[in-house]
């Protein structure tokens, strides 16, 4: 198992909200804190490549929505919750062939982490 | 009186992600929440949508209603923008404003914007036209650089041409057909009125927020 190179202190992660921190070159990640849980996300929306990191906790925290397009991820793993849009352009269902609505399939990339009390070791994902 | 003004830049990416970011209406009310942060489809049309868009103003949700056109491949209008609640004094109750906005492919593949409005106003706010015309230019200006912000973070991930995640089957965008049609492979060759202008006309390009930091 090994580890990106530089840890996260445990003091300089937000309470109430989503901290970036980065960890490794070019290698960003997203922090939740929810209550005494610490959660770590790759700062990449599946979706288009927002640093998710912008954007806001939602559903009482339950959710991330990313700052570009409104999508909602649960924090507990990562998995598609909402896509706002589908209500708002729900007028549209029908109109063109080359759209086909269904609810996608992304997630967030969850990443494994290690802490000693003070800092947080963030895990490199195993290849598959 | 007829005031009509140009707004012109490029944005430093080819003409099928700019056109694909301006269609891609799910950022609209996310991404430029700064503006607006509700919107309301009220009639599809075959070229045409009405939109009612709304904000919060000292407590209460106000907004306008206006008509957004698409004429393939890359051009844009949007007018009959009327205010909602119609009681609200707005600039909408004294002048009809119409935009047209125009992007086309230059030879550097990057993408010219012009934009072409028109402000139908009563003689006595001819003084005040220079006001209107900073006021809209400077929205035009900050909703853009909201795009290329995006649009160069996109770049460096999955390439500066890669406009896929677009043309995903469960990916919404308006007009999408047209879109693809012009756009996806084995489009069809662009018309004129979008093809390549003189490198000179796009020298004014619109930064993102990241390259204006890096230069300073």
């Amino acid at each position: 198992m090994s580890h990106y190179r530089d840890p996260i202190p445990l003091n300089a992660i937000p309470t109430g909200g989503l901290g970036r921190f980065v960890v490794d070159d070019d290698v960003a990640v997203c922090v939740v804190r929810r209550g005494d849980t610490l959660v770590v996300f790759r700062d990449v929306c599946p979706h288009m490549g927002a640093p998710i990191s912008g954007g806001t906790l939602c559903n009482d925290g339950a959710s991330i929505r990313c700052p570009w397009h409104g999508y909602e991820f649960r924090c507990v793993d990562g998995a598609f919750a909402k896509n706002p849009n589908e209500e708002i352009f729900a007028p549209f269902h029908g109109k063109y062939q080359s759209w086909v609505p269904e609810a996608p399939r992304y997630r967030l990339q969850k990443l494994e982490v290690d802490s000693d009390g003070i800092q947080l070791r963030v895990r490199r994902p195993e290849r598959a | 009186m007829k005031y009509r003004f140009n707004l012109t830049y490029g944005l430093d990416c080819p003409l099928a992600i700019a056109v694909a970011v301006y269609l891609d209406a799910e950022h609209y009310i996310f991404l430029h929440n700064k503006w607006s942060d509700r919107l309301e489809v009220l009639e599809v049309g075959e070229r045409t949508i009405r939109y009612r868009q709304s904000w919060r103003f000292l407590g209460l949700r106000v907004g306008q209603t206006y008509t957004a056109e698409h004429v393939p491949p890359a051009q844009f209008k949007n007018y009959d923008i009327r205010p909602e609640p119609a009681w609200m004094p707005s600039i909408h109750h004294l002048c009809s404003i119409r935009t047209h906005l125009t992007y086309r492919a230059t030879a550097r593949d990057t993408t010219f914007s012009d934009l072409s409005v028109e402000i139908d106003m009563p003689f006595w706010l001819w003084p005040f036209r220079g006001l209107m015309r900073e006021s809209m230019e400077r929205i035009k200006r900050e909703k853009d650089r909201e795009d290329v912000d995006m649009i160069e973070v996109r770049a460096k991930r999955y390439g500066r041409e890669n406009n896929d995640c677009y043309r995903r089957p469960e990916q919404f965008m308006l007009f999408k057909d047209d879109y693809v049609a012009h756009f996806g492979p084995g489009s069809v060759p662009l018309t004129d009125a979008a093809r390549a202008v003189d490198d000179g006309d796009a020298a004014d390009v619109l930064r993102s927020t990241a390259s204006q930091a890096s230069s300073r």
